[in-house]
């Protein structure tokens, strides 16, 4: 889930921020840079982990900060594939689910690969028709653990119709298709039920 | 920018939680408005929620040394480690080599 990434970056120092200590304004700056924002193939910024080397502080002509040459580290958030994560369900429509661990919230579960007789009910909310003719349907806030199964870094779009879902530099695909997955409450019960029959059975 | 590991270490939600809690995270609205950053503290709260809440280094590395027998791979370990699984129906979420794992050690505490 949380992975640290080294980066070496040239660093604009602000003169603003000469007055602190040089570690403290860099951390600052980087956390400006970094922190929250989603860099190609890494993952979400969480934090600034550590700052592992700072070398320079020339200032070239023509412009009126120093920089530096700082190697850090960043905490990143990037789950593996095959990772198990457990998020909310903020949203659905006719391709699927969008889920949201409350810091990241551009996930979706696709209609595939939801479990097998998962359809769409008429108001449009998904829905788990089992074989006993129950209908266990995915609502809203409901709390809901899925597998990772691929994370894509989309290019910036040229064009954007008027339909289309804000940009998301990070997309991660959920899938719920497999045992123990899908809504927490659909497993929990199964559990109290069958403590309930182990107790009956005393 | 210069990339220069994309992967330098693996961190169980455990240490993220530990650090973020050393820089000072909260869970009271008013304290994101200190030295950690807004976006610091709703991850904060998230971990807050999994079982990396009450975890401890020696339960982890206690975990680790007895399931060294098991053959897991280290992303099975970090996921058991990660959400620590209550029921059958939890391990099964991860895989069938992690359920086996877990009956074998909870047979061995139940002794």
């Amino acid at each position: 889930m949380f992975v640290l990434s080294q980066i070496e970056h040239n660093l604009p120092m602000p003169p603003h921020l000469l007055s602190r200590p040089l570690v403290d304004a860099i951390k600052a700056e980087l956390e400006r840079l970094f922190l929250d924002k989603v860099v190609a193939n890494l993952g979400l910024c969480v934090s600034v982990y550590d700052i592992r080397s700072v070398e320079g502080g020339f200032i070239f002509p023509g412009e009126g900060c120093s920089t530096y040459k700082v190697s850090f580290r960043l905490l990143m958030f990037r789950p593996f594939v095959g990772e198990v994560l457990v998020g909310k369900i903020s949203g659905y429509d006719e391709k699927g689910l969008h889920v949201s661990l409350d810091f990241f919230s551009d996930i979706s579960i696709p209609g595939h690969l939801m479990q097998y007789g998962t359809a769409r009910a008429l108001d449009g909310r998904w829905m788990l028709k089992t074989e006993d003719g129950d209908e266990l349907y995915l609502d809203l806030d409901d709390e809901i653990r899925f597998l990772v199964s691929s994370i894509k870094y989309p290019p910036i779009p040229v064009e954007q119709k008027e339909t289309d879902r804000a940009f998301a530099p990070m997309q991660i695909i959920g899938s719920i298709k497999g045992d123990g997955l899908g809504l927490l409450a659909w497993w929990a019960a199964d559990e109290e039920e069958g403590e309930a029959e182990a107790e009956a059975e005393e | 920018m210069k990339i220069e590991k994309t992967n330098a270490g693996f961190l169980t939600n455990f240490e993220v939680l530990d650090f973020l809690r050393s820089r000072g995270a909260k869970t009271d609205p008013m304290g994101c408005l200190g030295a950690v950053a807004a976006s610091e503290c709703k991850v904060y709260e998230y971990l807050l929620k999994t079982p990396a809440c009450n975890q401890t280094r020696e339960s982890i590395n206690e975990f680790v040394t007895r399931c060294e027998s098991f053959k897991l791979t280290n992303a099975d370990k970090l996921n058991v480690i990660n959400w620590r699984p209550s029921s059958a129906a939890d391990a099964y979420a991860q895989n069938e080599g992690i359920l086996r794992a877990i009956i074998q050690i909870w047979g061995q505490d139940c002794k």
